[in-house]
């Protein structure tokens, strides 16, 4: 893959965090689909990875509208020029140390977020003047450290030094690497982050640079991931707590991560002139973190309906002649506990005690998690249900959904799950528990979406007594299946179409219009 | 989900402090150094000559001991600083075994160096019965295995044995040189108080090998240390020609010189007072070296545990301000004892040294010589602290400062008069205390700052 040509913009940049091309999973899948689909756009591709480790194999070619491909390393080790500080004779070292004490101590959101301008600026004005600035500075000037006491003061005191001391050396090394990055941005006239986090950062950063758009889609939200992931961590020091204290909650050093990832979410919002993010309940998150609700859009993830036309005819054909000898719930995912599939077993003996025709088909691969897998498989044979409950492994989904009756989810957690749509495709109702898009997969999101009707039922998680009523309650009748399944058919084809998503974002990356008032807004801030 | 999360695990593991807390026993070298004993020796060796009476041909051995202690301090310096980082670095590795085998190639290769030095000089260049000038070899290549096993007592324990040792090393080096001199002369003298120090040796090889003692062959691993310590080594020379350099100026430009035996000269109107106003150090460094011992090396170390066992930085800064007001105390302390001993001398000298058959001159000496002594322990104080706190760079500037500053002061005042004799090394001490208390202001100001930041980002 080329490097990018300054002389030849290219139509969009993708900022990319641990995703497309290199990394395998739903963001890359649907990051392919977009670029395969707008030939005529072309992109320029910007990934951040963790080390050169992971960038070894590509697990998507890029189509050639794909023009360049830029990658950058956050924890890579430093080169040598970056480690040692920069002579204070090369450069005016104060201005940057200036802006920094203005970030660090900003009273407000606000002022935080304009002091981190300042620095970059400030950098930016070191390197005009012919000088440079290190990371080796940061490691080792006095101003660095008299900065760095005042914070402690300010915000560790009580705290052990010495793990402050490495915790912020290695809050700030991954930033520093990724704002390095900011001389290799290529030049583009729209940037488009899949996320916030570094990557979300840099996008703002280049937005600002290139004076150019800056757009933001969230499958998940990253910033609430990241929180997720610090407070579980085991190699953050946690101080051992002296008292029993409940309202101490996270250590100040897991706060420290969570507060650059507040912050980096923060930076990425408030640079971006459209906030994206797959269903309305993501957005509530997003505003949480700090984006301003305005600019916040939904485009969920689509489908091509026509693909499961055969599975719709072959389905509506054999419930026309009413409920068969076997009644089949399907769970189409990987046997693991964030589907929690155990709850499922339990549910599936309620139902299959008051209606013996039940059958479960639990479909999907089952060696990601062994163990869990093994202990579903024993449920199923404590409780007898041997001959009811089958793990059937992966299969075609389009081939399976014409035999499937009911579709059935008690995930604990769920982002937009693809398996409902492609449920709705081939006319098959959904139970599902009510987390992320479920409820307005099911329920309809906007009024006229709403009034389509419900395709199925949604339920608490954990509860296989709510699950398995759901279930029976859907399963009442042949009719009530058809009318469910015909609701989430239309639903899918007037809400969920493929082809309409994606011309959603070519209408993003061809016509900028959207950003004329986030653009005027900058440029009031910046006068 | 996009996002890289967190890769930093392996990075953040294990990350703890590097270096730092270690045994200089370098420090304490400094301050109870091999010098001390020299200057000791010769004040005691050369009253009791000058009582003996017989003048000549006991002259011609004092001064040749003169020399050998002057030259081989100064030329075994940098390998007592050296050897003494070596082990302390192998102790707190927690490899006691390296010790023994520096010690052993150290000696090895002062022997050596010692015997073809000493050979070539006293048969070379001093008129003397053979005897004397074999005995006068042995004895330099002794007296520098003595500096060089000395840099390792500090670090033994048992303290009595050590003096055990010295009492028996001197005794047998009196007596037998006593004893020797009645049918060989001055030749039997020097061959006598070899066989003291011949024996002093042995005993602290044995004291040193029941501390460290592994049966091992010398290793000179040692030797890479020159490179990687440069400026480690230049203090061990820097001090003790600062120490040192304004005798053999007197003895080869004074006028009040004169040869004793070939290239051997003497300057007794001023080696005599000096080596007296020597003697006075002894107050001084004891308390000196208590009150780093107990509140002063306590604090550090307490310093140096906060920073790895996670401390807060306010427990921190807390700790070194305790280690300053330590230092301080000290100071102050130091001050009063010396003040007192120097004051009350000063005050004495004109009687005392009458008494010791010395002149007027000589008297002048002694008074400036006994400021520059009081003037050096403050120095010395000064510069244990800087060796504490690892500024080599900044005690190498200081030691070089002063050897610089007495060499030329001593130059001037040979030029000028009698009324300048002494100034020299007085005034070398004093530029060496103002420029030393500048470094230790310095290092104390930003030790927090210092042992954070030089850190390295990656091990």
């Amino acid at each position: 893959m080329n490097p990018p040509d300054p002389g030849r913009p290219a139509d969009v940049c993708l900022l990319l965090e641990g995703t497309y091309p290199y990394v395998q999973g739903g963001v890359s899948s649907w990051m392919h689909q977009i670029v395969t689909e707008l030939p005529e756009v072309t992109f320029a591709l910007f990934f951040l990875g963790s080390t050169r480790d992971q960038a070894r194999e590509k697990k998507y070619q890029p189509p050639p509208n794909v023009i360049s491909l830029t990658e950058v390393f956050l924890f890579e080790q430093l080169p040598l020029e970056e480690l040692a500080p920069a002579p204070v004779s090369d450069t005016d070292p104060r201005r940057v140390y200036g802006a920094l004490q203005a970030f660090y101590f900003a009273a407000a959101d606000d002022a935080r977020l304009a002091a981190f301008w300042g620095v970059l600026d400030a950098l930016d004005r070191v390197e005009a003047t012919g000088g440079r600035f290190t990371f080796g500075n940061l490691l080792h000037d006095e101003a660095a450290w008299n900065l760095l006491a005042r914070a402690t003061e300010e915000y560790a005191p009580d705290q052990s030094f010495i793990d402050f001391f490495w915790a912020t050396r290695f809050v700030h090394l991954p930033v520093w690497i990724a704002l390095q990055a900011r001389r290799r941005l290529p030049a583009a006239r729209l940037y488009h982050s899949v996320s916030t986090g570094y990557a979300g950062m840099l996008g703002a950063v280049a937005a600002r640079r290139h004076g150019a758009p800056y757009l933001i889609t969230e499958h998940g939200i990253y910033t609430k991931e990241r929180i997720a992931e610090i407070s579980q961590a085991t190699w953050i020091y946690d101080p051992p707590s002296r008292y029993f204290d409940v309202t101490e909650g996270l250590g100040a050093f897991k706060q420290l991560w969570i507060d650059l990832f507040m912050f980096l979410g923060e930076v990425s919002y408030a640079g971006a002139g459209r906030i994206i993010s797959l269903f309305e309940g993501n957005t509530h998150l997003q505003v949480e973190y700090g984006a301003e609700a305005r600019r916040l859009e939904v485009i969920p993830n689509g489908i091509d309906p026509a693909k499961f036309d055969a599975a719709l005819a072959k389905r509506n054909a054999r419930l026309a002649r009413g409920l068969g000898d076997e009644i089949v719930i399907g769970f189409i995912g990987r046997v693991v506990p964030i589907k929690d599939v155990k709850t499922l077993i339990r549910a599936a003996r309620t139902v299959i005690a008051r209606e013996p025709r039940a059958v479960f088909q639990l479909i999907g691969p089952t060696d990601e998690d062994p163990d869990y897998f093994e202990e579903c498989r024993q449920m199923v044979t404590l409780m007898g249900l041997g001959q009811k409950v089958r793990f059937l492994g992966p299969q075609n989904v389009r081939e399976i959904m014409s035999g499937l009756d009911v579709c059935l989810l008690t995930s604990i957690s769920e982002g937009l799950p693809l398996i409902i749509l492609e449920a709705f495709a081939g006319g098959v109702p959904c139970v599902a528990t009510d987390v992320g898009a479920c409820r307005e997969l099911i329920f309809g999101r906007t009024a006229a979406d709403k009034a389509i009707g419900r395709a199925g039922l949604l339920t608490k998680i954990c509860s296989p007594i709510d699950t398995a009523e759901a279930v029976l309650r859907v399963i009442a009748s042949a009719e009530n299946l058809l009318t469910m399944g015909q609701v989430g058919r239309t639903r899918a084809e007037r809400h969920y179409r493929q082809t309409e998503i994606i011309g959603r974002y070519r209408q993003f990356y061809t016509d900028h219009r959207w950003n004329q008032d986030h653009a005027t807004a900058a440029g009031k801030e910046g006068s | 989900m996009a996002g890289i999360g967190f890769q930093l695990t392996r990075l953040m593991q294990k990350r703890t402090f590097a270096g730092g807390l270690q045994a200089y026993g370098y420090a304490a070298l400094i301050g109870s150094g091999p010098w001390v004993l020299s200057m000791v020796t010769l004040a005691v060796l050369g009253t009791v000559l000058a009582r003996a009476g017989r003048a000549g041909d006991l002259d011609v051995f004092f001064v040749a001991v003169t020399h050998i202690f002057a030259f081989s301090l100064i030329a075994t310096g940098p390998l007592q600083l050296i050897l003494s980082r070596y082990a302390a670095d192998a102790v707190f590795a927690r490899k006691p075994e390296l010790v023994f085998p520096s010690l052993l190639a150290g000696l090895a290769l002062v022997l050596g160096l010692g015997a073809a030095g000493g050979l070539t000089f006293f048969i070379g260049f001093v008129p003397a019965p053979p005897l004397f000038q074999f005995a006068a070899a042995g004895v330099l290549m002794v007296v520098s295995a003595i500096w060089v096993g000395a840099v390792y007592l500090t670090a033994v324990r048992d303290y009595s044995a050590v003096l055990r040792c010295f009492a028996l090393g001197y005794g047998v080096s009196f007596l037998a040189a006593w004893a020797l001199s009645r049918g060989w002369g001055i030749g039997g003298t020097m061959a006598g108080f070899l066989l003291g120090q011949l024996v002093l040796l042995l005993a602290i090889v044995r004291v040193i090998f029941a501390e460290f003692g592994r049966a091992a062959a010398p290793s000179f691993a040692f030797l890479a240390y020159f490179k990687q310590h440069r400026a480690l080594a230049g203090c061990g020379l820097a001090y003790n020609l600062g120490i040192w350099i304004d005798k053999p100026l007197h003895w080869w430009f004074s006028p009040h010189s004169h040869r004793v035996a070939g290239a051997l000269w003497a300057s007794p109107l001023y080696d005599q007072a000096v080596f007296l106003s020597f003697l006075s150090v002894a107050p001084g460094m004891a308390v000196f070296l208590l009150t780093l011992e107990t509140t002063f090396a306590g604090r550090y170390t307490e310093f140096f545990r906060l920073v790895v066992e996670k401390g807060t930085l306010g427990e921190i800064k807390r700790t070194k301000l305790e280690m300053a007001a330590a230092l301080r105390a000290g100071l102050v302390q130091l001050l009063k004892f010396q003040g007192a001993t120097t004051l009350a001398l000063v005050f004495a000298a004109a009687p005392l040294l009458e008494a010791l058959g010395l002149g007027a001159v000589q008297t002048l000496v002694f008074q400036v010589t006994l400021i520059g002594v009081f003037l050096l322990v403050l120095f010395l104080a000064l510069l244990t602290v800087l060796f504490y706190l690892n500024r080599i760079t900044d005690a190498l500037i200081c030691c070089t400062a002063f050897a610089v500053v007495n060499l030329a002061v001593t130059v001037a005042g040979l030029m000028l008069d009698e009324r300048w004799y002494g100034l020299g090394f007085t005034a070398a001490a004093a530029t060496a205390i103002v420029i030393a208390t500048g470094f230790v202001n310095r290092a104390m100001h930003r030790l927090e700052y210092e042992t954070f930041t030089s850190q390295p980002l990656y091990p």
